[in-house]
């Protein structure tokens, strides 16, 4: 992500804050390819991720004057919202159920159609570079980022000790961070 | 990794934008941030992206197009944004206007009724006719001015009375507000609490100071209102507890707490300002009579993160 569309992300959300619909469906429209996979990968199935997006906007409407640039960009900001608003609909009870009775293994989804080119070499990418971290980094990562475990659950469940899954944790991401400068991705 | 040593925390970065901290672990990270840490901020920046970046690697798939409308249209989007904060805010200042302008105005009314009534009976006889006059007759003046004299004294001793009717009618008006304010405050917390869109969160501690302390903190973003519930508050000599809230890495003053005799302390707040940018509650000790600058000069005690 360039200068140029970081700033034009957070003009666009400054908008939002001001009660500027179109803006937010600009936001929509830009972020939705980024975002609802990641729904859809958590919550598990099409309607359920569709019922998470609703909530993330509406969350991203009613918060957009809490964004504070200095702690991160706007694409890291509603990443943020959407991984809770998935992981908290996967936590409650009915929808855990429901998720069982329609849930769909994340790697089933067939490739979109209408994705671009460019948009698929840059989620080989990610995917690689996610690959490169190595299987311990790779699981805590997953764990942590998909199924929404604290580190103590993930400790418990890996039999590894608390301090190594934080380093591997820290190490995970600042490794991931390194392998994709910026520019290669939203 | 000599840089890592300088900052413990660092470790719990990663952790915290993965949401994946212990309670214990978030109030620490967040007291360390709050005393301002630039490697932990930096870190927490390029920690995000690399957020941004696992989930970028998800098989692509996009929503269906009734989606869009759908989101657009919801009611929850159809007022002005970060309406919550501002509405809320408003629905406080509200609740306090309503029930004092509304006793104001009564007690108003009142008062210009009563004032009226004593006065009305001494009006008529102390204006004589004119027939009475053009008779000329001194008994009848002077019966005239008899009557006139009670009147007089009459009417003075009603306005008197009523004026002290109406000091006591007042005090005890006054009595019957600060007994129903009294009430309201003691069933608005329990109401607070308990109403939809109330989430309460355990102020943990973070381990720089050995004090048995507790608390919670109960905060419904959409109004902003909020009360803290603090126990076992005992500061040591010369020095105070202070209670604070982030937006973001940022604090701002909610006051010097003051507990009572068994330490305990429920702070109330109708409206926090900018109540949607709050991202945490914390308690710092401070020198007496709280921090002089606009953060806390001393450890963060207790923090409570927010969210939703």
């Amino acid at each position: 992500m360039n200068d140029r569309q970081r700033a034009a992300d957070i003009r666009m959300l400054a908008s939002v804050a001001n009660g500027d619909r179109e803006a937010l469906g600009a936001l929509y429209d830009r972020f939705t390819p980024l975002l609802f996979p990641v729904a859809l990968r958590i919550a598990g199935g099409h309607a359920d991720a569709e019922d998470v997006m609703q909530e993330v906007w509406v969350q991203v409407w009613r918060r957009a004057s809490s964004f504070d640039a200095a702690r991160g960009s706007v694409p890291a900001w509603l990443m943020t919202i959407t991984r809770s608003r998935a992981l908290d609909h996967i936590r409650s009870r009915s929808a855990r159920a429901k998720r069982e009775e329609t849930a769909e293994p994340p790697k089933q989804h067939a490739p979109d159609p209408a994705e671009s080119a460019e948009s698929r070499n840059v989620r080989a990418k990610l995917r690689a570079a996610f690959a490169e971290l190595g299987p311990e980094r790779t699981q805590v990562l997953e764990l942590a980022y998909w199924e929404g475990l604290s580190q103590s659950e993930i400790a418990e469940r890996t039999g590894s000790p608390l301090g190594t899954v934080k380093s591997w944790t820290r190490q995970g991401l600042e490794r991931m961070r390194k392998l994709l400068p910026d520019g290669e991705w939203w | 990794m000599a840089k890592h040593e300088r900052h413990p925390e660092l470790d719990l970065v990663a952790g915290y934008v993965l949401q994946a901290l212990s309670p214990r672990d978030e109030a620490r990270l967040l007291a360390h941030l709050m005393e301002g840490c630039e490697e932990c901020e930096a870190a927490m920046r390029d920690a995000s992206d690399a957020t941004v970046a696992i989930g970028g690697g998800a098989p692509a798939a996009m929503p269906s197009d009734a989606l869009r409308s759908r989101v657009l249209s919801d009611p929850r989007i159809s007022g002005s944004a970060g309406g919550a904060g501002a509405g809320g805010a408003g629905t406080g200042s509200d609740v306090g206007r309503d029930s004092g302008a509304g006793s104001d105005a009564e007690t108003n009314a009142d008062t210009d009724a009563d004032a009226r009534s004593p006065r009305a009976p001494g009006r008529t006889p102390l204006r004589p006719r004119d027939g009475a006059r053009a008779g000329g007759g001194k008994a009848i003046a002077g019966m005239l001015a008899a009557a006139c004299v009670v009147l007089m004294f009459g009417n003075y001793w009603f306005w008197q009375k009523a004026g002290e009717f109406r000091a006591e009618r007042d005090a005890v008006q006054r009595t019957l507000r600060e007994v129903e304010a009294e009430l309201s405050a003691k069933e608005w917390i329990p109401k607070m609490v308990t109403a939809p869109g109330t989430d309460c969160y355990d102020l943990a501690l973070t381990g720089s100071i050995d004090a048995p302390l507790n608390g919670t903190a109960c905060f419904a973003r959409e109004s902003g209102a909020a009360v803290v519930l603090l126990a076992e508050l005992r500061p040591p000599s010369g020095r105070d507890y202070e209670l604070w809230v982030l937006r973001g890495s940022v604090p701002t003053s909610l006051g010097v707490i003051r507990a009572d005799e068994e330490g305990r302390a429920a702070i109330r707040f109708d409206a926090i300002p900018d109540a949607g940018a709050i991202t945490a509650f914390a308690v710092s000790l401070e020198p007496t009579g709280g921090s002089p600058g606009p953060a806390p000069t001393g450890p963060v005690v207790m923090v409570a993160p927010v969210t939703g």
